[in-house]
């Protein structure tokens, strides 16, 4: 959820740089973690359906050692463990080829087969599929019918 | 078979382990146990080894406190995710 809000609100920055800026110190400003906010939000929803103890980005930041600040505005911008990695050099890159094309576009697949809606994640896989002139989705790299999981409901979901 | 077993057994296969086959473990860590990237070729710069919240499941969630115990030896970090205790891969069949 993280690198493909930071990506595409600084894809301008990216394709006329070529990633000359620091990834998480410049590039997570205030609005930038709202949309990490929104993405997690969506994540956490998937995961509380599924009964799966999840914490927060942020959480998860913190705990790892990453991050001082347990927040989404401010967390990621002043992290010592973020400090010093650079944006990547051009747009067609893993952190929206993978972690769009195969976790975001599974997560909302996951999300539909169990009733939990998510807007944010679904915007995300379009406009990041318009801006590599890609079909993310239709590409359906990582999908619950590809991993075989497309005929289980709720109750069986949990219990794998 | 229940539909758990159905879905090791696709794994299984897609691994090319027979059904039975018990010597692998299955299972994925939730992150990387390092914060790196690649400064140049065969080069590599470590921004972080992660102090905790590196989770790893097993699949079924049976195995789960098996791989922690293993990779605890060289990363201590690693925690488990979810709850343990279910039905095994093993008693998979056709």
């Amino acid at each position: 959820v993280i690198h493909p809000a930071v990506t595409l609100l600084n894809a301008g920055l990216i394709d006329r740089t070529g990633g000359d800026f620091s990834f998480y110190e410049e590039g997570v400003t205030v609005a930038v973690g709202r949309l990490i906010e929104g993405l997690d939000r969506e994540r956490l929803a998937l995961a509380a359906a599924l009964e799966v103890p999840v914490l927060s980005e942020p959480a998860l930041g913190v705990r790892q050692g990453y991050m001082l600040e347990e927040n989404y505005s401010t967390g990621y911008s002043t992290a010592p463990g973020f400090r010093g990695i650079r944006a990547q050099p051009q747009l067609d890159h893993r952190y929206l080829t993978e972690d769009v094309g195969y976790s975001l576009v599974l997560l909302t697949d996951l999300g539909r087969q169990v009733g939990v809606d998510t807007p944010v994640m679904d915007a995300v896989i379009a406009i990041a599929s318009v801006v590599l002139d890609r079909d993310l989705r239709g590409d359906r790299k990582r999908t619950m019918s590809s991993l075989g999981l497309s005929d289980y409901g709720l109750e069986q979901l949990r219990a794998l | 078979v229940s539909q758990r077993r159905r879905w090791c057994a696709r794994l299984q296969e897609d691994a090319r382990l027979a059904f039975d086959d018990d010597t692998y473990t299955i299972g994925e860590t939730s992150t990387l146990p390092y914060a790196v990237r690649l400064v140049e070729p065969a080069e590599i710069h470590v921004f972080l080894k992660l102090q905790a919240g590196l989770f790893v499941a097993g699949l079924p969630q049976h195995d789960t406190e098996a791989l922690r115990s293993t990779l605890h030896e060289v990363y201590p970090s690693v925690e488990p995710a979810g709850a343990s205790g279910r039905p095994r891969c093993r008693t998979a069949t056709r």
